[in-house]
């Protein structure tokens, strides 16, 4: 974890521009692999969250445009913002990044993220996904989205595969409970 | 009235200083941690921080007594066992390179 590693030196024309050189006796923490699945906006949001308990998850369309001191993040991608608050033991930034979400479902939003296989992992956003998308069905089957899902068009692992398989099993199972159910 | 002084004072030190203090995750010349997000080799961005101020803010951050050595985990490549399971369904890995206590630079 500590040393420059070989691709230091090649970013370093990069690294001058952005920053400056860190003291030499500074811990540094890379982020460079699939599996720490953090951007730097994401990051800038999770430690700005951690120092004064703001991020720039706007409440409303208009808060987009509202303007922010110098310093302040950029807006993350709330889906992977919320996986990022998970996985840093922030439960009030997850439930921040749960209400954003929630706030702008769409029939296309809600299928790709309920079959994006990182939402295996979070039941409360699998929850979210799945209760909208039956709720909204009507709506959601005219979607390229839904299209794409049921008919496997994405280059994705055996075991995403199972999990979208497991997913239209349940929606099925729910829609055809709905059914039945006395109006 | 008074709300209004207590709102001026609140924006003008808590809200300000904060927002001054969050600056310095931009500044290099500040803090003990670099954060270094990179695609392949190319440089994303860098930000900087105080361990003390991350662990005492997040559970995630904070200090773990390992070795009777008060060591201070920080980032992502640290023991899994800090690591949240994201729920019941999760399994941990079994490579014990990976969930073993390997040891942080730190």
């Amino acid at each position: 974890m500590t040393g420059i590693p070989k691709g230091e030196r090649r970013a370093s024309g990069v690294y001058s521009q952005l920053a400056g050189p860190p003291p030499n006796n500074r811990e540094i923490i890379y982020f460079d692999e699939a599996k720490d699945d953090i951007d730097y906006v994401t990051l800038h949001n999770i430690l700005y969250f951690i120092y004064i308990g703001c991020v720039n998850l706007p409440f409303t369309k208009d808060g987009a445009d509202e303007k922010h001191p110098d310093g302040y993040p950029g807006i993350p991608d709330a889906f992977r913002l919320f996986r990022s608050a998970h996985k840093f033991k922030l439960p009030l930034l997850r439930d921040r990044c749960l209400f954003y979400l929630d706030q702008g479902l769409t029939p296309q939003i809600a299928v790709e993220r309920l079959f994006h296989p990182e939402c295996e992992s979070y039941d409360t956003l699998k929850n979210l996904y799945f209760d909208y998308l039956v709720a909204n069905y009507d709506e959601v089957k005219e979607t390229k989205e839904w299209e794409r899902a049921l008919t496997n068009d994405d280059d994705i692992s055996p075991a995403a595969a199972r999990f979208r398989a497991r997913l239209l099993f349940d929606i099925s199972k729910r829609l055809s409970t709905l059914a039945k159910a006395p109006q | 009235m008074l709300y209004e002084v207590w709102k001026k004072l609140h924006i003008e030190t808590w809200q300000n200083t904060s927002y001054k203090f969050a600056r310095l995750l931009l500044d290099p010349t500040v803090g003990d941690v670099t954060f270094v997000v990179r695609n392949g080799s190319r440089l994303l961005g860098r930000l900087y921080a105080y361990k003390s101020i991350l662990a005492a803010n997040n559970e995630y951050f904070a200090k773990r007594e390992m070795n009777n050595i008060l060591h201070l985990f920080v980032g992502f490549k640290t023991p899994t066992a800090l690591i949240e399971p994201a729920h019941e369904q999760y399994s941990s890995p079994h490579d014990p390179a990976e969930a073993g206590e390997s040891n942080p630079s730190i």
